[in-house]
């Protein structure tokens, strides 16, 4: 390290503006840091941080849902995905019991399979586990944790409308 | 605090130590700002790699999304039009930085003993930073992207023998396409990167062992050089600022100028001028001095000449000089290569065609015919519609006829279904300034994409048949994204009561072409319903038939003239008027010759048969077929003469002889049975004469006269 004399014979002026450039140039670092930084890190989390808008969806006329039958209705709304422009399609039944209006979603709270109104079982029964609920959508069988998920709902017109939380 | 988990990780490691040891090199004296390019270009090289990483957490390397996820980025995404923009200009910068750095070690004679190899590994790093930009081009899939890369990859093509082959392998097939965009990705992300990074660290490891070129010193006096300079901080601080000024340039040009993207790419497009980057016009502008037999010298030979001397030149300068005006002959050279290039560069600039100028008027014409959508069915060398024509390849129209389509659609094609335009005068005057002006090479204005990808439009090809099972199965399905009136704007005309009239007129064509698209929603017998009335039965003729004499432009509406109407008429043109046709229609010929005579003049019938009296004074054409029949014959003469009798005489005295039914209820005399076997010379005059209605058969031969009249005389049922 014949060469390294200079570094070792610093004297102090040299030492002190050595000390000044090293912190200017973890200064001038620092600030490219930000530049660039604070705005590829915006640019990411973007997405997540869209808001959200509620969707609400026609589902049919009310007029079809009779008392003690479920009725079943499939509904699709469009969707913005990123770059694309799709069309998200689900299942709800419409329920009417004595003086009780409410619309189930279709999908089971234990691993998600679809659920079908069984007319003769007067009960909905999961294809996959063979989880079964009532008319309620209370769980009466098999391993679901939670009874079915209910659609906030309104009523315009004749038809009814629901609220899709989106996933 | 910092200190301490310093302390630690160097104590564990040694890397804070080793680190020290890297960053603290002292430096000759002389080493300054000079030396901040390369540290610059280092620098935005972790730049680029820093945006690059971020824009492909968006980017689709596919020509289906690769455009819509660029625009996702520019318009959609926070911050989004930024880092691309650094990412477009920062390669420009880099490259920049690139240049200057080698020029700067070029001058300063760094790259003679002991370091060509560094100088190597520098050109190496320069061929793929070019690499770099070239791949990173068709990333956007937008029309520049596309064009240059069609231009550039058809570079290779001039190698003789293989040259087909390299492009082919370049763009992994004989097109642009799919596949040519998935491995530039591949390349430009991963590939290139690692060989960038890896020869970077090579570079730099070699740099710091040689130790930076003391200035203007000989080569191999290199033994008591003054190290006074530290590269940490001295260099670095200098190299840090510098950095931030590069970044601070690319900036404001991010800022003023943005990442450019031009409408996607469209290989239908005639019209646009591809031009390569500013580091690429030099060799753009040196292709253009080579004739087509000689491409290859111009676009493989002298740059690859150049750049083979580029990295062997540090073994072939012997001269241990390195004060540039005490080697004149590679100062003089590097002078002249940077002045060559750069002369290259400015002329392909000021030689570039002028991108058109449209006049006030037109500019303002071209909002408006953007504002109209005229470009959602008419596309301007492409990127439009095409259910109309394309603008650009039929002009410049004449002002007059343009304004009247404008106007008033139908007056030049009664079919158009183009829908008429009101304007005020001003505005319709612009809008004929611009698209009248429309020629071969106008381009269709930039419309930026207001929206994410949609599905498929109906107008595509195949739509319909394509999505025919979900219509139907459920129209509901259309309503979640289009408005309840969107499926009707065009289909409640397709109902069958407004299945007439002006529906006929749109729709026609594409009910010809492709009757799939009625059958989407309809059975064949929806139209057979309608069409079956109007074939042209007995009837129809009677009511329509002054119609279509006098306008017979009414059929055009439907129908298309004149192939529409001969498939049957062509039957009465003499070739076509055979026995078939007068089975068919010759009845209705004798009872009503009114109906050929709305098109046809009476001597057309006259030309065969003898309606009038024969002129007095002119004889019949005598007769002189022999014996009749003669004595010997065979069953072929049977035979061949009741060929005769099929293609000649059938159509009106029917297959027996006895008449044709149909005609024998317009017509007296038609069975021959009779004649044939107890008169066969007046039958014979009257085969070869004519005779009332009946055409001379002037032309058949006594031979086949002979055979005619001995197949007759077997119909009468004696044989």
């Amino acid at each position: 390290m014949a060469h390294n004399q200079e570094v070792t014979d610093e004297s102090g002026a040299l030492q002190a503006r050595r000390r000044v450039l090293a912190y200017l140039t973890g200064l001038i670092g620092a600030v490219i840091a930000a530049v660039l930084g604070i705005p590829l890190a915006a640019f990411y989390i973007a997405p997540s941080l869209a808001r959200r808008k509620p969707i609400w969806v026609e589902l049919g006329p009310i007029s079809s849902v009779r008392p003690n039958e479920p009725i079943k209705f499939t509904y699709s709304y469009g969707k913005i995905d990123g770059w694309l422009e799709k069309v998200v399609r689900g299942t709800a039944y419409a329920v009417r019991t004595d003086g009780d209006m409410f619309v189930l979603s279709n999908l089971c709270t234990h691993l998600g399979c679809g659920v079908r109104w069984e007319r003769d079982a007067k009960s909905f029964l999961c294809p996959c586990h063979n989880g079964r609920f009532d008319i309620t959508g209370k769980v009466t069988a098999g391993p679901p944790p939670k009874p079915l998920p209910r659609f906030k709902y309104r009523v315009s017109g004749g038809t009814i409308i629901i609220h899709i939380e989106e996933a | 605090m910092i200190r301490r988990i310093l302390a630690w990780i160097d104590e564990q490691t040694e890397l804070v130590s080793i680190m020290e040891r890297f960053m603290r090199e002292p430096l000759p004296k002389g080493t300054g700002w000079p030396h901040v390019f390369g540290t610059a270009a280092l620098f935005m090289f972790v730049v680029q790699a820093a945006t690059g990483i971020f824009l492909m957490v968006y980017y689709v390397p596919s020509p289906d999304n690769a455009y819509e996820t660029v625009q996702y980025i520019q318009r959609r995404i926070m911050f989004g039009s930024f880092v691309r923009g650094v990412h477009h200009w920062g390669a420009s910068a880099m490259l920049l930085m690139v240049g200057l750095h080698m020029l700067q070690t070029f001058f300063w004679g760094a790259y003679k003993p002991p370091r060509q190899i560094i100088w190597v590994l520098g050109v190496a790093l320069l061929l793929l930073t070019l690499t770099f930009s070239f791949t990173g081009y068709l990333l956007p899939w937008d029309q520049k992207a596309y064009w240059a890369t069609v231009v550039g990859t058809n570079i290779p093509r001039s190698i003789p023998a293989i040259g087909e082959w390299v492009r082919d392998l370049i763009r992994g097939g004989a097109a642009v396409g799919a596949i040519t965009l998935t491995r530039f990705f591949a390349l430009h992300v991963f590939f290139l990167p690692v060989a960038l990074g890896g020869l970077i660290i090579f570079h730099m490891f070699q740099v710091r062992k040689k130790h930076l070129t003391p200035a203007w010193r000989r080569v191999g006096d290199e033994t008591d050089v003054e190290r006074p300079v530290l590269f940490y901080p001295d260099q670095t601080f200098k190299g840090a600022l510098f950095s931030l000024l590069v970044l601070g340039a690319v900036m404001v040009l991010v800022w003023r100028v943005g990442a450019p993207i031009e409408p996607v790419a469209n290989p239908a497009d005639t019209a646009y001028v591809p031009r390569p980057e500013w580091y690429f016009l030099w060799l753009f502008q040196l292709l253009k001095y080579f004739p087509g037999s000689l491409e290859f010298v111009g676009a493989i030979v002298l740059p690859g000449l150049a750049a083979v001397l580029l990295i062997i030149y540090p073994y072939l300068d012997g001269n241990p000089e390195r004060r540039p005006l005490r080697r004149p002959f590679a100062t003089a050279l590097a002078v002249l290569t940077f002045c060559g290039v750069s002369t290259l560069g400015v002329a392909a600039i000021v030689t570039a065609p002028r991108e058109e100028k449209l006049t006030a008027v037109q500019q303002r014409g071209q909002k408006i015919f953007m504002d109209l959508r005229c470009n959602t069915c008419h596309g301007i060398n492409g990127g439009g519609g095409n259910a109309g024509p394309d603008l650009a390849q039929g002009g410049p129209y004449k002002v007059e006829r343009t304004q009247k389509v404008i106007v008033e659609p139908t007056a030049f094609s009664p079919r158009s279904i183009m829908p008429v335009t009101q304007l005020p005068r001003e505005e319709l005057n612009a809008l004929v300034a611009y698209v009248s002006a429309l020629n071969p090479h106008s381009r269709m204005p930039f419309m930026p994409a207001v929206g994410p990808k949609r599905p498929s439009s109906h107008l595509e090809e195949n739509w319909f048949v394509n999505h025919k099972f979900e219509v139907r199965k459920d129209p509901s399905q259309c309503a979640t994204c289009h408005k309840r009136a969107f499926c009707q704007s065009c289909h409640q005309k397709r109902r069958p009561d407004s299945h007439l009239g002006e529906w006929l007129k749109i729709h026609y064509g594409n009910a010809v072409e492709r009757p799939e698209y009625c059958r989407v929603c309809h059975e064949q017998s929806f139209c057979d319903k309608c069409h079956a009335e109007v074939l042209h039965g007995p009837d129809w003729l009677k009511t329509h038939r002054l119609g279509v004499a006098k306008r017979p432009g009414i059929c055009g509406q439907c129908h298309r003239v004149p192939e529409s109407c001969n498939t049957c008429h062509r039957g009465v043109r003499p070739e076509f008027h055979t026995t078939e046709w007068i089975k068919t229609h010759g009845a209705t010929a004798v009872k009503q010759p009114a109906l050929c005579l709305s098109c046809h003049s009476t001597s057309t019938c006259q030309d065969c048969h003898a309606l009038r009296a024969r002129p007095a004074g002119v004889p019949p054409t005598p007769v002189k077929p022999g014996k009749l029949p003669p004595e010997t014959y065979s069953p072929a003469d049977v035979q061949a003469g009741k060929a005769i009798y099929r293609e000649q005489c059938a159509g009106c005295h029917g297959d027996n002889g006895k008449g044709n039914p149909d005609m024998a209820a317009v017509m007296r005399n038609l069975d021959i049975t009779d004649a044939a076997r107890k008169r066969p010379d007046t039958l014979a005059q009257a085969i070869r004469g004519g005779k009332g209605m009946m055409p001379a058969f002037e032309k058949l031969s006594d031979q086949e006269l002979q055979r005619l009249l001995l197949y007759l005389r077997t119909l009468g049922g004696k044989g």
